[in-house]
């Protein structure tokens, strides 16, 4: 990855440009010495050498340089836009302290005027691009539509919390630890089971106004509660492999199911629906009229 | 006065009604907690045990958004953007947009395990989220009320305040979504990171609140809530 940067790289001595050195690194030769360079730059830029490398931290290492001067080109992006460049040559060998810095932004919109008069904001309105409509990213930058947002916000990836079983577990970080790789060896993505891990003085466990526990397991030993959304208590267990075993319990046949039971659509309706409706009503309205019948006469 | 004159007059103060009119939107309100006056609770129920009041970063510049972030994941969700990430940010310049949200994430995440490799500590990983902006009313206000029906608490742009906070002013803030199409007025609620108290306001207030500053932004994290209060 770094021998790439000599691309970037011209070296050049006293009879002035001489050839780039990057095919020497590329092809294994590892001698000379490396050069270091420390940049100093705001927290909220990226540092990148040119348009090709972003540099993660504040110390960029050169690969195996022969003697000679070298140049890089800096560069310092944010939201997406270079806002400050920067020329620096140094000796193979050398370690060079930079600063980049940039013009101060346009102080944020908010409370332009009067700003002291009221409490502190802080959008940055002049760096948002507001699309034509809806754009949806993701952690890693991935544009989404939406119906994969829907998706994500509410089904499939991530249950829809409001209807699914919940398991919350108590226990100090260690077991909490266990329990959550044991359970991760049994649960499939997209399970319909929001768990919640906690350690026993988490504020999820008790009464903020009254500071009263609400009636979770104290967590010691490692405890789980599996609840109806609703809150309803159906099952408890304790101890990190009693707790994998009721997991799994959920997952196991239930032995009053039949298969054979289940309509089959081949047959054109489904169950309680169609025809045994319409037959339903049908029946029902003649009975109604022969008992007015009956009653008549 | 002439005719004329009159005519003038009488337009420049119905359209000054009309801008006063719209900018406080009589129909809002603020409530002490997470309930519309008509006693129907919101999606959300916070602690404000652990409210955060909005501070500024290193330069000055608001965290609003970090802050909003804080409590919808850090406290909420209760993820690894915990009270750290808000410390974390009060060390870097204010201010927020997507990008730099996203970038801070990263660096926090990236930081805390290297101090967490130190200690031999399991490394943790960046909370799920999504960054939704948009112009489109109904597509937005739809997800945002899905969000909250899914006990999501999403972060959102919040541009003034309807029931006169701010002295009316136009603002840039970020502040966090509890309540959305609650109760009979489908009301929705804003829990204000400078302001206790959840302000409710009807859904046509609610946009125009959340996109006067050329549109919307949110962020929603989608890792669940606290469990419900167990019961038999």
């Amino acid at each position: 990855m770094i021998g790439a940067f000599l691309f970037l790289a011209l070296q050049w001595g006293a009879g002035g440009c001489e050839t780039a050195s990057w095919q020497l690194a590329s092809q294994g030769i590892r001698y000379g010495v490396q050069s270091r360079i420390n940049v100093n730059y705001p927290d909220d830029c990226e540092l990148w050498i040119g348009d090709g490398e972003r540099i993660q931290g504040n110390q960029i290492v050169t690969p195996w340089l022969q003697p000679g001067r070298y140049k890089y080109t800096l560069k310092l992006r944010r939201a997406g836009q270079v806002v400050a460049e920067k020329e620096v040559s140094f000796q193979a060998g050398e370690s060079v302290d930079i600063t980049m810095s940039i013009e101060p932004r346009p102080p944020v919109k908010p409370n332009t005027p009067n700003v002291g008069d009221l409490p502190p904001t802080g959008v940055d309105v002049a760096s948002i691009d507001f699309p034509d409509g809806t754009t949806i990213t993701t952690n890693s930058g991935r544009e989404i539509t939406r119906t994969q947002a829907k998706e994500m916000i509410g089904k499939d990836k991530v249950p829809d919390h409001a209807k699914c079983l919940r398991l919350t577990v108590v226990g100090n970080e260690s077991e909490l630890a266990d329990t959550k790789t044991k359970l991760a060896g049994v649960l499939n993505p997209g399970e319909p089971l929001v768990l919640g891990f906690f350690k026993p003085d988490a504020w999820q466990l008790r009464d903020l106004k009254t500071n009263q526990p609400l009636g979770f397991p104290s967590g010691s030993p490692v405890t789980a509660y599996l609840q109806m959304p609703s809150g309803e208590v159906v099952c408890k267990s304790t101890g990190a492999d009693s707790i994998v075993a009721m997991v799994t319990a959920l997952r196991q046949k239930n032995p009053t199911f039949d298969p054979a039971k289940v309509s089959d659509f081949a047959g054109g309706t489904i169950m309680g629906s169609g025809n045994e409706i319409k037959a339903g009503v049908i029946g029902g309205i003649a009975t109604l009229l022969l008992l007015a019948f009956l009653r008549k006469n | 006065m002439s005719q004329s004159c009159k005519k003038i007059m009488a337009v420049f103060l119905t359209a000054f009604l009309l801008g006063f009119t719209s900018q406080l939107g009589s129909n809002a309100y603020v409530t002490d907690g997470f309930a519309t006056r008509e006693n129907e609770p919101a999606q959300i129920d916070f602690p404000w045990a652990l409210w955060q009041k909005n501070t500024g970063g290193r330069d000055g510049a608001g965290l609003c958004v970090f802050t909003s972030a804080h409590h919808s994941c850090g406290v909420w969700a209760d993820d690894a953007l915990g009270v750290r990430f808000l410390e974390f940010m009060r060390t870097q310049p204010g201010g927020g947009y997507p990008d730099k949200f996203k970038a801070m994430v990263t660096r926090f995440i990236e930081k805390e395990n290297a101090e967490r490799r130190k200690q031999n500590l399991p490394a943790i990983s960046e909370p799920p989220y999504i960054q939704i902006e948009s112009t489109n009313k109904q597509e937005f206000m739809d997800l945002m009320a899905r969000a909250l029906d899914n006990g999501h608490m999403p972060a959102i742009t919040y541009s003034y305040s309807p029931s006169g906070r701010y002295n009316g002013q136009q603002i840039a803030h970020m502040v966090n979504l509890v309540a959305a199409r609650v109760g009979a007025n489908k009301l929705w609620g804003f829990m204000d990171n400078n302001y206790r108290g959840v302000e409710w306001m009807d859904e046509d207030t609610a946009w125009r609140v959340i996109s006067k500053m050329g549109g919307a932004w949110a962020i929603i994290f989608l890792n669940p809530g606290p469990p419900p209060v167990p019961h038999n």
